[in-house]
């Protein structure tokens, strides 16, 4: 109930491997990044921690490169900062639709994009997008660095595949050849600033305006993102039109099975996704340059 | 618990302290420093009031450690009083009637400030795009959305340093 | 408060801007169960500590409300989620609040009873009491109507609204061995010093209450809270300055919020859309101690509005629930008897076809009107017609579909308000006991007393509240600062001037300032001031159940405009206030009687993107007193919920019974599920 957090030690890390190697000799250490989700925890005194460890200021862990074929992103990289990369949002404009919507500027200005994805609150927006785009993490563990799959990261309601002493060191979005454009969209619980229900869009179109390939993610409905198989499969070699997404959006109604609770019945909840798949979908379509009503 | 120095720039001028690792940026700016236009409204990183420039940039400094912001740079209201932006934001807010209470204005003027050093003349979705992290409980934001469109140009504009290129360690 | 200039440099001095050398924070163990048995506490300053009741102040007190009266800690038992058990200090904020760690204590949890209606007949929801209906009143005439063509009923709701001002609660109090010194953002000073010398036991020169800068009250800050008597009481026995500053978390669960009313009504009509009768079951979620008792009663005096409506009876019940007292709410009553007037006619036009406006006008009052209940009204058929016309209603009606309201605003004019002018050096300094808090009382006390006085209005100073600069003071609500304060302040500024006279031989600004002067006036008022006011909207709602709004405007009749461009910011923020209401602020619990809004944002506040603007008009028909003001402040929480709701349920094309209307609401209802 207060508004002070209780007490812990903090050390700034100049490098990913000190945070490792600290984050594996003390147990009840934990990794902090911008600290807009963790720091308001912190100050229900429900979380204590011992020791944060700042990796805000390790050199680069902000960055961001951008290649011909390839986004890389640095886990301690705003998410303000990601809203304002025009560049990016040309390659990845989900990353935009996505960044210029979580909470508000001012905790944009200090969360991280690192952070929003390994706190992974289901109210969360990158998760799905990440999942979207198939991003690839880089985990820095006691064993050495791995890449997870952004499908297999998430496990649940703030649970990812990383074990205590992993750190989430950056994101790496691969460029699809061909026609592909993508789209986020949200539905927020109707008050407060999380997410109901979210959707992340990517699509493929072939020369004659069909769906080649498309990944398509329920955000905030379950304790982990998930993605609309069935809504895929359906649309795969489809012709890109309302008709067809609509269809698509209509599968989601009996292909999710969410649970109803204070905020929001079962009912809602798939009526809210197999929506916001259509308006996903149907953004994405429009941004490969498809005219659809 | 381990006392950490701080050591940040704070409205110009290099402030050193020694304080407990949890200590709020929030408090470190009005205990230790004394400036007090910054408030706190909320314990829930909703309301706004205590948002100060950070490098530059606006954040909410109950939800950043007086740890994070060692070697930074901060701005309060306080070391922007001779601003000449902000001196027309506040003539505005006060013709146009965007403060009641005033307890959310510090952190109103700063997100206001914030935005026009960034664009000049921004639309009125911008403008209640960018204020969306404050909230005020008196105006109904009509009149500081007012005071913000009455500002006339004629500041530079803010260069921020781009992001740095990312580094394998 | 501070000047204007100062509170925009930053330097306002608010609650936790004061600051003392030897200060101890306090910080609170509250109940983590809406309703249990305290079996055993440990550590801490307990109940035993505080050996007081809360006494009740602020608006509307009754004796009724007055009998029962809430421990200032609780020892045994737990009526709501949030009541403070334990106290606990600290040289500062974090170190109080880590020696909460230090309490224990042991629940029994019982099962709450969180639904007015259903305590109606529940088992007590504090022991010792016989029932939980604190307050049961009928109100108005009883009545038989047997030939209407149309009787129509429903149930209406509004849930509770947290007040939510920017800066919370907080007090800090000093005690120098012989006087209690007490700073606290409030709308009055002097029921605030009340509230302390009633529950402590002490006598009233043994108390001073400054109020610091009000970083906004809304109702909230205008009594005394058991936190204020526990900083008092350490204050006394640490003799330290004792200061507590209250968490947004504790605001939600444990701040009096407003609304929390439902209404069973029904009314009996004809064809024509004339409306012969109405009778209502309006019950109000008082809360553990029945907070604002007094509010279902109030309610009803009410409902009628600006019609002519002869027939009106109404069962009035406060009751008591495992949640947090009620209080005072800008509005505080008046929004909520709208909501039930205003839904019920709109239920007509939809049931007659009759246009919203031709059936408000066809049951306006077309000469002075006395209600069933005894609340009197001027002819409002005039207004209303003005109003619709101003806010182009009928040519908006044609292509579009706008939802409207009409209403009355009643002031709380009662026991009117006192102000102290002192001239000394060439300055003057005034004092009311209605103090500001953002509703910019200076610029009509310089302007008033330049006019009256022939000053310069420089040289005036409104003071912040202080019970030992002023004898005694109402307060800052009910729409009635401007009324009674400004009236309080002619009346004093006229003694001045027959004081210069019979000092001096003739008035003039210069012979005042020659001299001093210092003249207090307590000015009482017995009579009532009800003025009209409506409101328009526009609103859409998507496939997901967002609204969109798209227009409002509003029309009040305020009086005089004592300052102009207070009015419209007045309107703009309580519209926005009226707004939140209807889309998302809520304070929600689940059946375990824990609270779903754990931050502001989950309240439902609404930010610069949500918040509506609106278009405000006013007219200017004077009142009875010198200056000519009606009121103002709660206009906009009347009258824009009932216009926006009717607005929203045009364009989703359902009904709405209650605020706020979730996305789900309108989506299921959409939908013809029921909720």
């Amino acid at each position: 109930m207060g508004m002070t957090p209780g007490n812990f030690d903090y050390v700034r890390v100049s490098s990913f491997r000190e945070a490792a190697r600290i984050l594996s000799e003390e147990e009840n250490s934990k990794i902090l990044a911008g600290g807009q989700s963790l720091i308001p925890l912190l100050k229900t005194r429900i979380m204590n921690v011992d020791l944060l460890i700042d990796i805000s200021g390790i050199k680069g862990s902000g960055g961001i490169r951008q290649e011909k074929k390839s986004l890389e992103i640095g886990a301690t990289y705003r998410v303000g900062e990601l809203e304002g990369n025009s560049l990016a949002a040309e390659s990845f404009p989900i990353l935009h639709d996505a960044a210029s919507s979580i909470a508000d500027p001012l905790v944009r200005n200090m969360g991280t994009v690192g952070g929003n994805l390994a706190h992974a609150d289901p109210g969360n927006d990158l998760p799905p997008v990440m999942v979207a785009l198939n991003a690839e993490f880089t985990v820095l563990g006691p064993k050495g660095e791995r890449v997870e799959r952004s499908a297999a990261f998430f496990k649940g309601a703030f649970s990812t595949s990383m074990d205590h002493s992993d750190t989430l060191t950056s994101i790496r979005i691969n460029q699809k050849d061909g026609n592909v454009s993508s789209a986020f969209v949200k539905q927020r619980k109707s008050a407060g600033d999380f997410s109901l229900a979210s959707v992340a869009s990517v699509v493929e179109l072939d020369d004659s305006g069909n769906f080649k390939d498309s990944r398509t993610v329920l955000g905030s409905v379950f304790p982990a993102p998930m993605i609309l198989e069935g809504v895929d499969a359906y649309l795969k070699g489809k012709k890109a039109n309302s008709e067809t997404i609509k269809k698509a959006a209509s599968l989601v109604r009996t292909q999710i099975n969410p649970e109803s609770d204070f905020f929001a019945s079962a009912d809602y909840r798939r009526h809210v996704s197999s929506l916001l798949v259509n308006n996903a979908l149907t953004t994405a379509v429009r941004r490969s340059g498809v005219n659809i009503a | 618990m381990k006392k950490v120095k701080v050591e940040l720039k704070l409205n110009g001028k290099q402030f050193k302290t020694e304080v407990e690792a949890r200590t709020l940026l929030v408090d470190l700016v009005r205990e230790l420093a004394d400036q007090t236009a910054t408030h706190i409204g909320c314990d829930t990183s909703n309301c706004g009031a205590c948002t100060v420039l950070l490098d530059g940039r606006p954040v909410k400094s109950c939800t950043v450690l007086a740890a994070q912001a060692g070697g930074r740079d901060v701005k309060t209201l306080e070391g922007l009083s001779e601003d000449p932006l902000m001196k027309k934001l506040k003539d505005q807010f006060l013709d146009k009637h965007g403060l009641q209470c005033g307890f959310c204005t510090s952190g109103m003027l700063i997100s206001s400030y914030s935005l026009l050093r960034k664009k000049q003349k921004p639309d009125e979705l911008e403008i209640r795009e960018s204020l969306s992290g404050n909230i005020c409980r008196c105006t109904g934001y009509g009149g500081i959305v007012d005071a913000i469109k009455s500002v006339q140009p004629g500041i530079e504009k803010e260069r921020v340093a781009p992001a740095p290129e990312i580094q394998r360690n | 408060m501070s000047d204007i200039v100062d509170i925009i440099n930053g330097k306002g001095r608010f609650i936790d801007d004061i600051s003392f050398p030897d200060m101890v924070h306090i910080a609170f163990v509250r109940s983590n169960y809406s309703r249990a048995k305290i079996l055993h506490v440990n550590g801490g300053y307990l109940a035993k500590d505080f050996p007081y009741f809360m006494a009740s102040a602020g608006e509307g007190a009754t004796d009724e409300e007055m009998s029962l009266r809430a421990p200032v800690l609780a020892s045994t038992y737990a009526a709501y989620l949030g009541e403070p058990i334990a106290v606990v200090t600290g040289k500062n904020r974090y170190e109080a609040e880590d020696n909460l760690e230090g309490v224990e204590v042991d629940y029994d949890p019982l099962n709450p009873i969180l639904d007015p209606e259903e305590a109606i007949n529940s088992d007590p929801v504090i022991p010792g009491v016989r029932s939980n209906v604190i307050s049961d009143r009928f109100v108005g005439r009883p009545f038989s109507i047997t030939d209407a063509d149309l009787v129509l009923e429903d149930r209406l709701e509004n849930r509770r609204v947290a007040t939510n001002p920017i800066e919370t609660r907080g007090v800090v109090a000093a005690y120098d061995g012989s006087k209690l010194t007490v700073w606290t953002p409030t709308q009055s000073a002097h029921s605030v010093r009340d509230g302390i010398c009633e529950s402590m036991n002490l006598p009233k020169e043994s108390v001073r209450v400054i109020q610091t800068d009000t970083g906004g009250a809304f109702g909230l800050k205008g009594g005394v809270y058991p936190e204020y008597i526990v900083a008092s009481t350490l204050a006394m026995k640490l003799k330290r300055p004792v200061k507590w500053i209250e968490t947004r978390r504790e605001h939600l669960m444990a701040s009096r919020p407003g609304r929390g009313v439902v209404g069973r009504m029904k009314i009996y009509a004809m064809k024509t859309g004339l409306i012969r009768g109405i009778s209502g079951d309006i019950i109000v979620d008082a809360g553990a101690y029945g907070g604002a008792s007094w509010s279902s009663g109030w309610i009803a005096y009410q409902v009628t509005g600006p019609y002519a409506i002869k027939e009106a009876y109404f069962h009035a019940r406060s009751v008591m629930t495992n949640k947090v007292d009620q209080g005072p709410y800008r509005g505080a009553g008046r929004p909520e008897a709208s909501f039930l007037m205003e839904r019920m006619i709109d239920l007509l036009c939809d049931e007659t076809g009759i246009d919203a406006l031709d059936l408000r006008l066809l049951n306006s009052a077309k000469d002075r009107f006395k209600s069933p209940t005894g609340m009197e009204i001027e002819p409002s058929a005039g207004f209303i017609s003005r109003a619709f016309e101003k806010m182009g209603y009928r040519q908006l009606a044609r292509t579009d579909r706008p939802g409207i309201s009409a209403f009355v605003l009643i002031p709380a004019v009662a026991d009117g308000e006192s102000c102290r002018i002192r001239v000394k050096n060439g300055r003057i300094s005034v004092w009311l006991g209605g103090v500001t808090h953002g509703q910019r009382h200076d610029l009509w006390v310089k302007s008033l007393l330049s006019e009256k006085l022939g000053i310069d209005p420089s040289i005036v100073t409104l003071e912040l509240g202080d019970t030992d600069m002023l004898r005694e003071g109402v307060g800052t609500w009910g729409s009635r600062s401007a009324i009674v304060g400004a009236n309080a302040l002619l009346k004093v500024a006229a003694k001045i001037m027959e004081s210069v006279r019979k000092k001096t031989g003739s008035y003039s600004g210069k012979n005042l300032l020659a001299g001093d002067y210092d003249e207090y006036e307590y000015a009482n008022e017995k009579g009532s001031l009800i003025s009209f006011g409506a409101n328009l909207a526009l609103a859409d709602s998507d496939d997901l159940g967002n609204v969109k709004i798209r227009t409002m405007k509003a029309y009040y009749d305020v009086g005089k405009a004592l300052a102009p461009q207070v009015v419209i910011s007045q309107i703009r923020g309580g519209a926005v206030q009226g707004a939140g209401q209807v889309l998302s602020e809520n304070l929600e619990y689940d059946r375990d009687g824990q609270l779903m809004a754990a931050t502001l944002s989950d309240s439902g506040v609404l930010n610069s993107v949500q918040a509506p603007d609106i278009e405000a008009f006013y007219e200017e028909n004077p009142s009875r007193f010198p200056h000519g003001a009606k009121g103002l402040g709660e206009s906009p929480t009347i009258g824009v919920p009932t216009a926006l709701v009717r607005a929203i349920e045009r364009s989703a094309g359902i009904r709405i019974r209650k605020t706020p209307v979730t996305p789900e609401n309108i989506v299921s209802a959409k939908l013809g599920k029921t909720e």
